[in-house]
């Protein structure tokens, strides 16, 4: 038969919607692939990546969140969450230290390029700026700089003339991270108090030197209840910093952290398939050998929130009903929240059958 | 010439039957070599005269290849397994790596998947038909679809080629890679047919003239005439048109899925190189080679010339414009040049490489003024870096 006289079929006829098969997509699960642009060296140890998205777009974040950096290394994917340096609106940067005997920072100082590839994940994080004029105070210690140097600039771009301390621990003069920026930033706001404590300092040095306990903090960054605190660097400060504000006074909630977060330690995993009862839908899900209970609800099509990957977030932080998990440490979760029986879907797999409320 | 006399008056239904029918038996009178024109003749009667495409839910497709069932495992080809690794290695997760979650419209101005400078407006405007900006827009969307569609129908069939490809290739390192192409292939598919369900919501059906071109490879019973087909021709056109998508389209999400499939490509035609430079070199006769020389020229001129889109000017333009002048728009539209220029820059070093480009074939493809791409790089030496960035390159200079 010919085909002349038959009528042309143009389109080919379409269901009700998009097919069943492709679920439902969830927003910012995909590794976004970005590109080096730059390297730009900050001290004899920290390095900022100059980040470009392939596809050209430049995801919306805010001061003080962070990525998941997605790395291949010898054919493995590792990820870790490095905070963002630039402020909000700005292009993509975040600055990593070389940790002495890190598999991932020495990657990012020896093996990156301009031109490298890898994927992102994100922007998440809850260390941001609240609405308001109020005071600002900001404890920083080594690259714990990195987020606040975002709020810090973010805050004043809004109001430049924002009442805004900062003090910022280092070892020495070298080591100070962003030192041109943030005198820049001083310079063009008055309003703007730096103080630069340096634990070694080189003799010479006239400004803070030595440890900073908590009366120390205290001095320098004021506990003025009417301010929000912000707080990011190693444990030690961080715990003498929060301490002595909860004693002069200063409500919790006015005070906001960002832990640095070690490079997991990753639990046992067991080496048998493992079944998963999320309860909320009644889906019962296989754990493949290796898979955290976030990659097996994924790979099944659960909508499962997550955010960060790491244990970092608690974005996909769920409960256990039933059942045992090994969790990788360190995480996020706090003792409260891990008497309470949560855990973190995406650091944690089931050791045997497993009940979980999600 | 005398097509135009007798066309002349006749109401444009008619016009266009006439047309279609001269210039269907023209794709078959065109080609010089006879032998050639044999083994195509069948996929192009059940493409442009019976029309199998447009009808019904499947076709089958017989081939007579035979499977080349490995007892030794003693050959070795270590450049292929090394494809074979880096292909196991850079598998990418259409699911996982892409942001499904985008929003896209294809009517937006801001972001669009077509932009305005793709469809041939001018030309059409010079034949007399002017489209209002919102009838653009729907047009330029409609144009992305039908694109898309075609890249959907063409990954369908180089699923089953590779798969074929791989039963009868006669290195055991080509027959591991060639795995490795089947889930490249499969994964394309998926995610060509997930932007055009989830996004533009608009399938395009099969165009007979790719139809024809996938049908002759699929039933082709010589393993290296297939080969040839999906890993150099078919290979190098789609390089041609994704490269021309991925530069018009603003569209993030579909920037991205192109990227991924571009770099998959470069790996694909590479292979075909390697398999095929060993295999022309050292088994063909003069005969067979100058057969399969004037099988791939053939192919390459079907490739330039017949892709005119007619689909969508049945949806768009029957009762206005003729069919001919249709093709004439199409063929002169900028954004053709741009396809054209990229599937060439690949196709002729590739075929210059693997040893079908003798003096006597070149005098043919210069005529067909195809001939300034002589020299260039070849699959062995582009990465899908390059491959992205020349793409990126001609842009620049074409717009």
């Amino acid at each position: 038969m010919f085909a002349l006289g038959r009528p042309r079929r143009i389109l080919i006829p379409r269901g009700e919607g998009p097919s069943k098969r492709w679920g439902t997509a969830q927003p910012g699960q995909a590794p976004r692939p970005v590109r080096v642009a730059g390297l730009r060296r900050e001290t004899a140890d920290t390095l900022t990546l100059v980040l470009e998205p392939e596809d050209g777009v430049v995801p919306d974040f805010r001061a003080g969140q962070y990525f998941t950096h997605c790395f291949e290394i010898d054919g493995q994917v590792v990820r870790r969450a490095y905070s963002l340096c630039a402020p909000e609106g700005g292009g993509l940067a975040c600055t990593i230290k070389l940790v002495p005997g890190g598999w991932v920072s020495s990657h990012v100082h020896e093996a990156l390029r301009v031109g490298s590839r890898y994927r992102l994940l994100g922007p998440t994080g809850d260390f941001l700026l609240e609405e308001g004029s109020g005071p600002l105070r900001f404890l920083a210690g080594g690259s714990g700089i990195t987020p606040v140097i975002s709020l810090v600039e973010t805050a004043l771009a809004r109001d430049p003339q924002r009442d805004i301390r900062l003090v910022y621990a280092s070892r020495s003069e070298a080591d100070i991270i962003f030192a041109e920026r943030l005198r820049e930033l001083a310079q063009a706001h008055p309003t703007l108090r730096l103080v630069h404590v340096l634990s070694q300092p080189a003799a010479g040095w006239t400004g803070e030197r030595g440890r900073l306990d908590g009366p120390r903090i205290a001095a320098l960054l004021g506990t003025d209840a009417a301010a929000m605190f912000y707080l990011c660097g190693p444990a030690g400060l961080m715990e003498a910093a929060e301490s002595v504000l909860r004693q002069a006074g200063v409500p919790a909630a006015r005070v906001r952290h960002e832990r640095f977060l070690a490079a997991p330690r990753l639990a046992e995993r067991p080496t048998e398939p493992q079944e998963i009862l999320f309860k909320q839908s009644g889906r019962v899900v296989t754990q493949r050998p290796g898979e955290s209970i976030l990659e097996a609800g994924l790979r099944e099509g659960l909508a499962l929130p997550f955010s960060c990957m790491v244990g970092g977030c608690a974005h996909c932080k769920l409960q256990v009903l039933e059942g045992e998990v090994a969790l990788s440490e360190p995480n996020c979760l706090s003792p409260e929240e891990r008497a309470a029986g949560f855990t973190l879907a995406c650091s944690a797999c089931a050791t045997g059958p497993l009940s979980v409320a999600a | 010439m005398m097509l135009d006399r007798m066309l002349n008056g006749l109401p444009l239904k008619a016009q266009n039957q006439i047309y279609s029918t001269f210039d269907n038996l023209n794709v078959l009178a065109s080609v010089g070599n006879l032998k050639v024109a044999a083994s195509m003749a069948p996929s192009a009667v059940r493409g442009l005269v019976l029309g199998k495409a447009r009808h019904g839910d499947a076709v089958p497709m017989v081939s007579g290849h035979a499977a080349h069932f490995d007892l030794t495992y003693q050959g070795d080809f270590p450049e292929m397994y090394e494809l074979y690794r880096r292909a196991v290695a850079n598998q990418w997760n259409g699911d996982r790596d892409l942001d499904w979650s985008t929003s896209v419209d294809p009517e937006d101005p801001d972001k669009p998947v077509m932009p305005l400078d793709y469809p041939p407006f001018e030309g059409l405007a010079a034949k007399g038909i002017r489209l209002n900006q919102k009838e653009k827009l729907r047009f330029a969307a409609d144009m992305a679809s039908w694109t898309l569609s075609q890249f959907m129908h063409g990954e369908q069939g180089a699923l089953y080629a590779a798969a074929q490809v791989t039963e009868s290739v006669q290195w055991l390192d080509g027959k591991l890679y060639g795995a490795t192409q089947v889930m490249d292939e499969g994964r394309h598919l998926e995610v060509f047919l997930r932007y055009l369900d989830t996004k533009l919501q608009k399938v395009y059906a099969v165009n007979d003239n790719l139809f024809v071109i996938l049908d002759d490879l699929l039933t082709d019973s010589r393993w290296d005439v297939k080969f040839l087909g999906m890993q150099i021709m078919v290979e190098g056109l789609a390089l041609g048109a994704f490269g021309t998508m991925y530069n018009f389209t603003r569209e993030p999400l579909l920037k991205q899925l192109l990227r991924y499939v571009i770099q998959d490509e470069a790996r694909h035609v590479h292979y075909g190189v390697l398999a095929l430079k060993a295999h022309i070199s050292q088994e063909l006769s003069e005969a067979e080679r100058r057969e399969r020389e004037d099988w791939a020229y053939e192919v390459a001129l079907l490739m330039r010339n017949r892709f005119l889109s007619h689909e969508l000017y049945y949806e768009w333009f029957e009762h206005k414009l003729s069919l001919k002048d249709w093709d004439e728009v199409v063929m002169n539209a900028p954004s053709m040049a741009a396809f054209r220029h990229l599937m060439f820059l690949r196709l002729i070093p590739n075929l210059e490489y693997i040893g079908l480009m003798s003096d006597r074939i070149k005098a043919h493809y210069d005529k067909s003024g195809l001939t300034s791409f002589l020299g260039g790089k070849n699959a062995t030496q582009l990465s899908g870096e390059d491959l992205i960035r020349d793409i990126a390159a001609y842009k620049v200079e074409a717009r």
